[in-house]
Protein backbone atom coordinates (compact mmCIF):
# COMPACT_ATOMS: atom_id res chain seq x y z
CA UNK A 1 0.00 0.00 0.00
CA UNK A 2 0.98 3.70 -0.74
CA UNK A 3 1.09 5.55 1.94
CA UNK A 4 1.40 9.40 1.92
CA UNK A 5 1.56 12.26 4.66
CA UNK A 6 -0.73 14.95 3.55
CA UNK A 7 -2.29 18.18 5.58
CA UNK A 8 -5.40 19.90 5.81
CA UNK A 9 -5.90 21.21 2.21
CA UNK A 10 -3.49 19.46 0.49
CA UNK A 11 -4.60 16.42 -1.90
CA UNK A 12 -3.87 13.36 -4.26
CA UNK A 13 -4.47 12.63 -7.51
CA UNK A 14 -5.72 9.28 -8.70
CA UNK A 15 -5.02 8.33 -12.51
CA UNK A 16 -6.43 11.35 -14.12
CA UNK A 17 -10.07 11.69 -13.24
CA UNK A 18 -9.93 11.12 -9.41
CA UNK A 19 -8.71 13.63 -6.99
CA UNK A 20 -9.17 13.62 -3.19
CA UNK A 21 -8.57 16.58 -0.93
CA UNK A 22 -8.13 16.65 3.48
CA UNK A 23 -10.34 19.25 3.98
CA UNK A 24 -10.46 19.56 7.80
CA UNK A 25 -8.67 17.16 10.15
CA UNK A 26 -10.07 17.15 14.42
CA UNK A 27 -8.88 15.00 16.28
CA UNK A 28 -9.13 11.26 15.33
CA UNK A 29 -11.41 12.55 12.07
CA UNK A 30 -10.62 13.49 8.71
CA UNK A 31 -13.09 15.17 6.62
CA UNK A 32 -12.32 14.42 3.35
CA UNK A 33 -13.54 15.46 -0.41
CA UNK A 34 -13.27 13.47 -3.43
CA UNK A 35 -13.99 14.83 -7.32
CA UNK A 36 -14.25 11.27 -9.30
CA UNK A 37 -16.08 10.52 -12.35
CA UNK A 38 -20.13 9.95 -12.24
CA UNK A 39 -19.46 5.82 -13.02
CA UNK A 40 -16.68 5.35 -10.06
CA UNK A 41 -18.17 4.41 -7.30
CA UNK A 42 -17.46 6.01 -3.70
CA UNK A 43 -18.45 4.22 -0.92
CA UNK A 44 -17.24 4.26 3.08
CA UNK A 45 -15.55 0.91 3.13
CA UNK A 46 -17.36 -0.27 6.05
CA UNK A 47 -20.57 -0.04 4.48
CA UNK A 48 -19.58 -1.96 1.21
CA UNK A 49 -17.78 -4.60 3.06
CA UNK A 50 -20.99 -4.77 5.28
CA UNK A 51 -23.38 -5.49 1.95
CA UNK A 52 -20.98 -8.06 0.94
CA UNK A 53 -20.41 -10.60 3.53
CA UNK A 54 -24.14 -10.01 4.01
CA UNK A 55 -24.19 -11.34 0.59
CA UNK A 56 -21.99 -13.95 1.30
CA UNK A 57 -23.76 -14.94 4.50
CA UNK A 58 -27.33 -14.82 2.38
CA UNK A 59 -25.71 -17.18 -0.02
CA UNK A 60 -25.62 -20.30 2.30
CA UNK A 61 -29.65 -20.38 2.49
CA UNK A 62 -30.87 -24.00 1.66
CA UNK A 63 -34.23 -25.20 0.76
CA UNK A 64 -34.39 -27.03 3.81
CA UNK A 65 -34.22 -23.05 5.69
CA UNK A 66 -37.27 -21.93 3.95
CA UNK A 67 -38.97 -25.31 4.30
CA UNK A 68 -38.35 -24.55 8.06
CA UNK A 69 -39.51 -21.01 7.42
CA UNK A 70 -42.67 -22.40 5.65
CA UNK A 71 -43.71 -24.04 8.25
CA UNK A 72 -43.28 -21.22 11.12
CA UNK A 73 -45.36 -19.11 8.23
CA UNK A 74 -48.29 -21.54 8.40
CA UNK A 75 -48.23 -21.80 11.79
CA UNK A 76 -48.35 -18.15 12.24
CA UNK A 77 -51.51 -17.92 9.57
CA UNK B 1 -36.05 -14.40 -31.11
CA UNK B 2 -37.32 -14.09 -27.75
CA UNK B 3 -37.80 -17.72 -25.91
CA UNK B 4 -36.46 -18.90 -28.35
CA UNK B 5 -33.06 -19.93 -26.84
CA UNK B 6 -33.10 -22.54 -23.82
CA UNK B 7 -30.48 -23.55 -21.39
CA UNK B 8 -30.88 -26.37 -19.68
CA UNK B 9 -28.86 -26.20 -15.98
CA UNK B 10 -28.09 -28.47 -12.99
CA UNK B 11 -28.20 -26.69 -9.97
CA UNK B 12 -27.79 -27.97 -6.60
CA UNK B 13 -30.80 -27.03 -4.74
CA UNK B 14 -33.65 -27.86 -7.74
CA UNK B 15 -31.48 -30.01 -9.98
CA UNK B 16 -32.35 -29.30 -13.24
CA UNK B 17 -34.07 -26.80 -14.90
CA UNK B 18 -35.06 -25.06 -17.74
CA UNK B 19 -33.98 -21.17 -18.92
CA UNK B 20 -35.30 -19.14 -20.82
CA UNK B 21 -32.83 -16.80 -22.25
CA UNK B 22 -35.44 -13.62 -22.08
CA UNK B 23 -35.98 -14.65 -18.43
CA UNK B 24 -32.23 -13.75 -17.76
CA UNK B 25 -30.97 -10.85 -15.48
CA UNK B 26 -27.56 -9.80 -16.55
CA UNK B 27 -25.42 -7.78 -13.88
CA UNK B 28 -22.72 -6.29 -15.58
CA UNK B 29 -20.91 -6.10 -12.22
CA UNK B 30 -22.18 -8.88 -10.39
CA UNK B 31 -23.76 -8.79 -6.66
CA UNK B 32 -21.05 -7.50 -3.74
CA UNK B 33 -18.56 -10.32 -3.35
CA UNK B 34 -19.35 -12.17 -6.48
CA UNK B 35 -18.34 -9.77 -9.00
CA UNK B 36 -17.93 -12.97 -11.93
CA UNK B 37 -21.24 -14.45 -11.38
CA UNK B 38 -22.74 -12.40 -13.75
CA UNK B 39 -26.27 -13.81 -14.79
CA UNK B 40 -28.94 -14.85 -12.81
CA UNK B 41 -32.77 -15.82 -13.21
CA UNK B 42 -35.57 -15.64 -10.15
CA UNK B 43 -37.57 -18.95 -9.36
CA UNK B 44 -40.29 -19.61 -7.49
CA UNK B 45 -39.71 -21.93 -4.41
CA UNK B 46 -40.89 -25.63 -5.84
CA UNK B 47 -44.28 -26.33 -4.46
CA UNK B 48 -44.95 -23.06 -2.07
CA UNK B 49 -44.98 -20.19 -4.90
CA UNK B 50 -47.48 -18.61 -2.36
CA UNK B 51 -45.01 -17.40 -0.08
CA UNK B 52 -43.36 -14.10 -0.90
CA UNK B 53 -39.61 -15.54 -0.84
CA UNK B 54 -37.92 -16.44 -4.48
CA UNK B 55 -35.19 -17.43 -5.40
CA UNK B 56 -32.59 -15.46 -6.98
CA UNK B 57 -30.79 -18.45 -8.78
CA UNK B 58 -27.23 -17.76 -10.44
CA UNK B 59 -26.96 -19.07 -14.16
CA UNK B 60 -22.67 -18.98 -14.23
CA UNK B 61 -22.56 -20.87 -11.00
CA UNK B 62 -25.44 -23.52 -10.31
CA UNK B 63 -24.24 -23.84 -6.45
CA UNK B 64 -25.17 -19.96 -6.01
CA UNK B 65 -28.55 -18.66 -4.79
CA UNK B 66 -29.94 -16.19 -3.46
CA UNK B 67 -33.75 -16.05 -1.06
CA UNK B 68 -35.02 -13.13 -2.38
CA UNK B 69 -38.22 -10.36 -1.25
CA UNK B 70 -40.34 -7.81 -2.43
CA UNK B 71 -38.95 -4.97 0.05
CA UNK B 72 -42.53 -3.34 -0.21
CA UNK B 73 -44.56 -6.20 0.93
CA UNK B 74 -42.69 -6.04 4.61
CA UNK B 75 -41.49 -2.30 4.35
CA UNK B 76 -44.58 -0.34 2.55
CA UNK B 77 -42.95 2.86 3.17
CA UNK B 78 -39.42 1.78 1.30
CA UNK B 79 -38.00 4.36 -0.84
CA UNK B 80 -34.69 4.61 -1.21
CA UNK B 81 -33.20 7.21 -3.12
CA UNK B 82 -31.20 6.00 -5.69
CA UNK B 83 -28.34 8.00 -7.58
CA UNK B 84 -28.80 9.20 -10.66
CA UNK B 85 -26.09 7.96 -12.41
CA UNK B 86 -27.37 4.02 -10.96
CA UNK B 87 -30.67 4.58 -13.36
CA UNK B 88 -28.24 5.62 -15.90
CA UNK B 89 -25.75 2.94 -15.90
CA UNK B 90 -29.42 0.39 -15.90
CA UNK B 91 -31.16 2.89 -18.94
CA UNK B 92 -33.80 3.25 -16.70
CA UNK B 93 -35.93 5.98 -17.90
CA UNK B 94 -39.60 5.19 -16.48
CA UNK B 95 -40.27 4.76 -12.91
CA UNK B 96 -42.47 1.18 -13.91
CA UNK B 97 -39.11 -0.19 -15.37
CA UNK B 98 -37.41 -0.33 -11.97
CA UNK B 99 -37.98 -3.70 -10.29
CA UNK B 100 -36.33 -3.18 -6.27
CA UNK B 101 -35.32 -6.79 -4.90
CA UNK B 102 -33.75 -7.29 -1.31
CA UNK B 103 -31.97 -10.01 -0.59
CA UNK B 104 -32.98 -12.69 2.32
CA UNK B 105 -30.45 -13.86 4.96
CA UNK B 106 -31.79 -16.84 6.94
CA UNK B 107 -29.78 -17.75 9.65
CA UNK B 108 -28.79 -21.32 9.74
CA UNK B 109 -30.69 -22.93 12.68
CA UNK B 110 -32.53 -19.69 13.18
CA UNK B 111 -35.10 -19.29 10.36
CA UNK B 112 -37.42 -17.18 12.49
CA UNK B 113 -34.52 -14.63 12.70
CA UNK B 114 -34.89 -14.22 9.10
CA UNK B 115 -33.77 -10.64 7.33
CA UNK B 116 -33.69 -8.39 3.92
CA UNK B 117 -30.94 -6.44 3.41
CA UNK B 118 -32.57 -3.27 2.84
CA UNK B 119 -29.31 -1.28 2.90
CA UNK B 120 -27.89 -2.82 -0.44
CA UNK B 121 -31.03 -3.25 -2.70
CA UNK B 122 -31.17 -4.80 -5.80
CA UNK B 123 -32.44 -2.70 -8.63
CA UNK B 124 -33.48 -4.44 -11.91
CA UNK B 125 -34.55 -2.33 -15.55
CA UNK B 126 -38.01 -4.89 -15.68
CA UNK B 127 -37.90 -3.81 -19.75
CA UNK B 128 -33.89 -4.54 -20.76
CA UNK B 129 -33.64 -7.38 -17.78
CA UNK B 130 -30.36 -5.51 -16.06
CA UNK B 131 -29.60 -5.36 -12.57
CA UNK B 132 -27.04 -3.72 -10.35
CA UNK B 133 -26.78 -4.16 -6.47
CA UNK B 134 -26.47 -0.59 -4.92
CA UNK B 135 -24.83 0.20 -1.97
CA UNK B 136 -27.01 2.87 -0.04
CA UNK B 137 -24.77 5.36 1.54
CA UNK B 138 -27.25 6.72 4.40
CA UNK B 139 -27.93 4.39 7.25
CA UNK B 140 -31.81 5.19 7.19
CA UNK B 141 -32.50 1.38 5.85
CA UNK B 142 -31.09 -1.56 7.66
CA UNK B 143 -28.54 -4.07 6.42
CA UNK B 144 -31.22 -6.60 8.59
CA UNK B 145 -34.59 -5.88 8.34
CA UNK B 146 -36.45 -8.71 10.34
CA UNK B 147 -39.04 -10.27 8.22
CA UNK B 148 -40.96 -12.17 11.12
CA UNK B 149 -41.04 -9.99 13.95
CA UNK B 150 -44.02 -11.53 15.77
CA UNK B 151 -43.21 -14.82 15.32
CA UNK B 152 -41.44 -16.21 19.09
CA UNK B 153 -38.40 -17.64 18.62
CA UNK B 154 -38.65 -21.63 18.75
CA UNK B 155 -37.70 -23.27 21.86
CA UNK B 156 -35.86 -26.98 21.34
Amino acid sequence: MLILTRKSGEGIRIGDDIRIVILEVKGNQVRIGIDAPENTHVHRDEVYERIKLENIKAASATSEHLQKLFKLWTKKK
Amino acid sequence: MKGDYRVKLFTSRFGEIDIEEDKLINFTQGLLGFPDVKRYIVLDHPNNPDIPLKWLQAIDDPDLAFVITDPLLFYPDYNPEIDEHDLKGLNITEAEDCGIISIVTIPHGEPEKMTANLQGPVLVNLRTREGKQIVLESDKYPLRYSLIKDIPVSKP
